[in-house]
């Protein structure tokens, strides 16, 4: 049975009516998602907790409009993104979504400042001299000419955070972004989710690592396609005390 | 510049060995066209320049009254047309006794039509009665000089002639008796231009031709309706621009020049789009999360497509320039070398624009189609399914399951056998570059090998005498000629100009005569059985049966010296040169008119001198020409040398293709496993055995291809040898029963080299690396 969420929320970033995810048909089917009721504040960091297979990672593909739900509703922003068609949902994310992944999947032909140029060049958003400053909000300012080649686990990570803040998203969501990294490296980006939902950008973490949702001012737990629990956190911890 | 512009080329540069190697392909197959295009244009253009500087007649006729013939040209729409004398006496040069020609040129002025150019001496003095000019190939074999003098037989004497001058005659850029003789022995023939007044006295010839010139820019069918009114006005043999002998030979030897100025371009770019096509769809497989992520982050797939057609577009692009640029320079010196080898005086060397902006545009659009698939592919990538740590491991199928079912082959062996068919179109590009460097060898050799078997066809088969010897009727005879010390056989032979006419279809060729039951000549049929020559009617090369759509068994007319005859085409033969008539001598000789001559077909000794052997019969009183058969093979050699060389080119460079073709396959193949190689040698399985394993495979692709390379190749072969055949060149594909195999092995050797880059990087390949990204 999937909990009702609380309404902490005064100006919804996410919102889930009864959604569902299945992939392949007959015998094959996968019923990834069985009916998901949810909502996420606006500027509220949120981490959606699960074992390997729960379907947490298809959760956070559909609310970034990656993947599209099999039926119910998703609204983004205010914005229902419910049968767009492939180039409307490009144009959505361009406007709406920042994604961070655990392999980082930085290019490795260009420069940390070029991975980040060359999501702004792509998609035609945002401000490529912005670059160094995006860095820089990293702590990565410095190293705008290494490639990824060049740079730690932690480091490629916190690039890969600032690309995807290269379009000013309003939604930033990061698939375990701590997945690859060590500890006091997982830390330091946490910090900087935490310092992004600060700066009021809502942030979605998908993990499985328990720890993780100690930062989370809501931690929506997933099981078997299912929301488990959602539970609004007064006061997460601060990153630097999180261990695991 | 772009950020997407400068992950593209360093994208490339990462690949730069694969990338080189596919632009080393288009460079060659834009180089190629470009080189080899534009000397067929630039050689067309040196032709016709020549052509229009000597006013190269549209039509000659001959026939009893030439001044009809050029006053009805005129009425016809010629614009000019004059008569001349040309008759072929015996000569002495250097001497060397010989059947040549003597043309007439006007006692003042120059030629209207057929004019000629000196390169060396004058031009002929005006009221002169003892100068000549000497064409150009006479001169350089016999090695005369202005002042010289040559023997011209004539009214029963010997007139000395003084050299002049040494001419280029467009008519003999390609010194040819006939259309049936453009190969013979170059002792055998030489060509004097004399005043006409003193032709006419030392001949006691009147004017025997009419040459009309059609307006410059005049269609090329133009000549049509000049030919027929030159014939309605007694001409009896009217051969326009396109059947005079020179041109002819040479246009054949373009238009061969023309078809492989496409064919092999095209082998080398389709190969060159193959690799492309390699090269990216692997970059994109592993650029899929990377892919991902920027489809995630809003980029469209259009956008997408066109950054990795850019891909293929720059390395097309800079393959193609470079290719245009080395084949600009090429074609002038290839030009040049052709013109130069044929004594073409003009040499015309132009650098088309529109044909560098065609090599520039063949080099996008192979990369844009190469790269077409593998972008079209990125852009349908599916943001969340890129990102998805593991793909489902494929099921295995038919192949896969009886393989596993090999418990006795070893492990590495069947992992190889899998690996053939678990990445198809991998596979496929590698068997393809097999293909396609096949097609290209096969090709090439077979063409060579081809006409090497037809002129031993034809020198040890058909054309068996050594030596064809003319002598002054009545003069020495059989048993002088057999008792020559190297002489062991002696025949008689007729032989003479004649035009075959079937309806209102002709065709100018010769007609020789042979003892029956005789050894200087084998009469091969088309079915590869022997015949015999008829007792009545004549055996034609089978081609004429197709020239006057005339079956055996038909009447045919042989027109002769404007005298009509009725034969029956009595059978057919297929010669590798030339569609001439065959009769018995009884025949041929109550066909062509005696012309004061005998000749003689000679077998000689192995071991006999052949030089001192000429020395001593045309030493002999009373012979006026002797031709060495294999002075005739040096004259095809001479003939077919740049055809060699581009042949043993482009052998040269389907190696290169089928190495470049193979070489990104097999990197393709061993970046797309660095995983499963790395974690091979993590658990001690030595480099050289997975490198092993790897070229078991890779070969074994390489040895799929090879079926399919040789069917195509022979077809190849087969069509560049049909594009040569005509009625003066039949020629059919021939190779050594080995030369197959042995194409095989040479691509299977140059996959095998091929794989050297491949095992440096399964050596440097990080271990510890990739099974740590792994196994995050």
């Amino acid at each position: 049975m999937t909990p009702t969420a609380p309404a902490v929320a005064t100006d919804t970033a996410v919102r889930l009516d009864a959604v569902t995810k299945t992939f392949g048909s007959g015998d094959a089917a996968v019923h990834a998602l069985k009916g998901i009721d949810l909502e996420i504040g606006t500027g509220q960091l949120a981490v959606v907790l699960g074992p390997s297979g729960s379907g947490k990672t298809t959760l956070c593909n559909i609310i970034g409009g990656i993947e599209t739900a099999t039926s119910g509703d998703v609204t983004v922003g205010g914005e229902s993104i419910g049968g767009r068609k492939p180039a409307e949902l490009s144009d959505f994310r361009r406007d709406h979504v920042g994604f961070v992944f655990q392999f980082f999947n930085l290019i490795p032909t260009l420069t940390a400042r070029e991975n980040i140029e060359v999501i702004i060049e792509l998609t035609g958003r945002g401000d490529k001299t912005r670059a160094p400053e995006l860095l820089e909000s990293v702590g990565l300012g410095d190293r705008g000419d290494s490639f990824p080649s060049q740079l730690s686990g932690g480091q490629q990570q916190r690039v890969a955070l600032a690309r995807a803040l290269a379009t000013d998203p309003a939604i930033l969501l990061a698939d375990e972004p701590t997945g690859a990294l060590d500890l006091d490296t997982g830390r330091q980006i946490l910090a900087l989710l935490q310092e992004l939902r600060d700066r009021g950008r809502t942030v979605v973490v998908i993990t499985h690592n328990t720890s993780v949702a100690q930062i989370a001012d809501r931690v929506i737990t997933v099981v078997d396609g299912r929301i488990e629990s959602i539970k609004d956190n007064a006061s997460p911890a601060n990153a630097a005390d999180v261990t695991w | 510049m772009r950020v997407t512009t400068r992950k593209s080329l360093r994208d490339l540069a990462r690949q730069r060995a694969q990338v080189i190697a596919v632009g080393v392909t288009i460079l060659l197959g834009v180089m190629l066209y470009v080189t080899t295009a534009g000397a067929f244009l630039n050689l067309s253009d040196s032709y016709q320049q020549t052509y229009d500087r000597l006013h190269f007649a549209d039509v000659i006729a001959t026939g009893p009254d030439p001044q009809a013939a050029a006053d009805a040209a005129i009425a016809a729409g010629a614009t000019d047309a004059i008569t001349r004398i040309q008759v072929d006496p015996p000569m002495r040069i250097d001497g060397t006794a010989l059947v040549g020609r003597v043309i007439s040129l006007p006692d003042s002025g120059r030629a209207a039509v057929d004019d000629v150019d000196v390169i060396e001496g004058d031009y002929l003095d005006e009221g002169a009665t003892d100068q000549v000019l000497v064409e150009k190939h006479a001169a350089d074999t016999f090695g005369l000089a202005p002042g010289d003098t040559v023997e011209i037989f004539g009214q029963g004497t010997w007139h000395t002639a003084t050299v002049q001058g040494i001419v280029v005659s467009a008519e003999y850029i390609w010194a040819a008796r006939s259309r049936q003789e453009v190969i013979a022995d170059p002792h055998s023939f030489a060509v004097v231009f004399a005043p006409e007044s003193v032709a006419r006295e030392w001949m006691g010839a009147e004017p025997t031709q009419a040459l009309a010139l059609l307006p410059e820019g005049a269609d090329a069918d133009a000549s049509g309706p000049v030919a027929v009114a030159m014939r309605d006005a007694g001409a009896h043999d009217v051969v326009t621009w396109r059947d005079q002998p020179s041109h002819a030979t040479l246009q054949e030897d373009l238009d061969g020049f023309n078809e492989m100025s496409v064919a092999f371009p095209l082998l080398f770019l389709t190969a060159a789009g193959v690799a492309s096509y390699v090269m990216l769809a692997r970059r994109i497989l592993r650029e899929r999360p990377i892919i991902g992520t920027l489809m995630a982050s809003g980029a469209r797939r259009g956008r997408v497509l066109r950054h990795y057609l850019s891909q293929g577009v720059i390395v097309g692009l800079a393959g193609a320039i470079v290719g245009v640029i080395l084949g600009a320079a090429a074609n002038g010196a290839v030009t040049s070398a052709y013109t130069g080898a044929l004594g073409i005086p003009d040499t015309v060397v132009r650098t088309r624009p529109w044909m560098l902006v065609a090599g520039l545009a063949f080099g996008i659009v192979v990369g844009l189609l190469g790269a077409f698939g593998p972008a079209l592919t990125a852009s349908r990538t599916a943001p969340a399914e890129a990102m998805r740590a593991s793909a489902t491991p494929l099921t295995p199928g038919p192949w896969s399951r009886f393989v596993a079912r090999l418990g006795r082959v070893p492990v590495t062996t069947r992992m190889a056998l899998r690996d053939v068919g678990r990445n198809r179109r991998r596979t496929l590009a590698t068997a393809l570059g097999g293909v396609l460097a096949l097609v290209v060898v096969i090709a090439s050799v077979g063409m060579m090998t081809s006409i090497l078997e037809a002129l031993r066809v034809q020198y040890h088969e058909v054309a068996t005498q050594d030596a064809t010897v003319t002598v002054a009727a009545g003069g020495i005879d059989a048993d002088a000629l057999a008792a020559v010390a190297g002489v062991t056989a002696v025949e008689p032979t007729v032989v003479g100009g004649a035009t075959a006419i079937a309806g209102d279809k002709s065709y100018a060729t010769s007609l020789q005569g042979f003892e029956p039951g005789t050894a200087m000549h084998g009469f091969l049929a088309p079915d590869s059985s022997t015949v015999a020559l008829p007792d009545d009617g004549v055996l034609a090369g089978k081609a004429l049966t197709g020239i006057l759509d005339v079956e055996v068994g038909d009447t045919i007319t042989l027109a002769v010296g404007g005298t009509d005859h009725e034969v029956r085409l009595a059978g057919l033969v297929d010669e590798p040169l030339g569609t001439s008539l065959y009769a018995t001598t009884g025949v041929a000789a109550d066909i062509l008119p005696s012309q004061g001559l005998d000749t003689y077909l000679l077998s000689v000794d192995d071991s006999a001198d052949r030089d001192q052997l000429r020395d001593q019969i045309t030493g002999m009183e009373g012979v006026v020409a002797y031709q060495d058969a294999d002075a005739v093979v040096g004259v095809v050699d001479s003939y077919l040398g740049l055809f060699y060389a581009f042949i043993g080119v482009m052998i040269a460079l389907g190696s290169v293709l089928a190495l470049a073709m193979i070489y990104v396959t097999m990197a393709v193949s061993v970046a797309e496993r660095t995983g499963e190689l790395a974690t091979l040698r993590a658990a001690g399985v030595s480099v050289g055995k997975v490198a092993r394993t790897i070229a078991t495979e890779n070969l074994l692709a390489t040895a799929l291809g090879i079926p399919v390379g040789l069917w195509l190749g022979v077809l190849a072969a087969r069509a560049f040898l049909a594009s040569f055949s005509n009625d003066l060149f039949n020629l059919q594909l021939a190779m050594p029963w080995w030369m197959l195999p042995a194409c095989a092995l040479g691509v299977l050797a140059a996959a095998a080299l091929s794989q050297w880059p491949a095992v440096r990087a399964v050596r440097r390949v990080d271990v510890a690396t990739v099974v740590r990204e792994r196994a995050a």
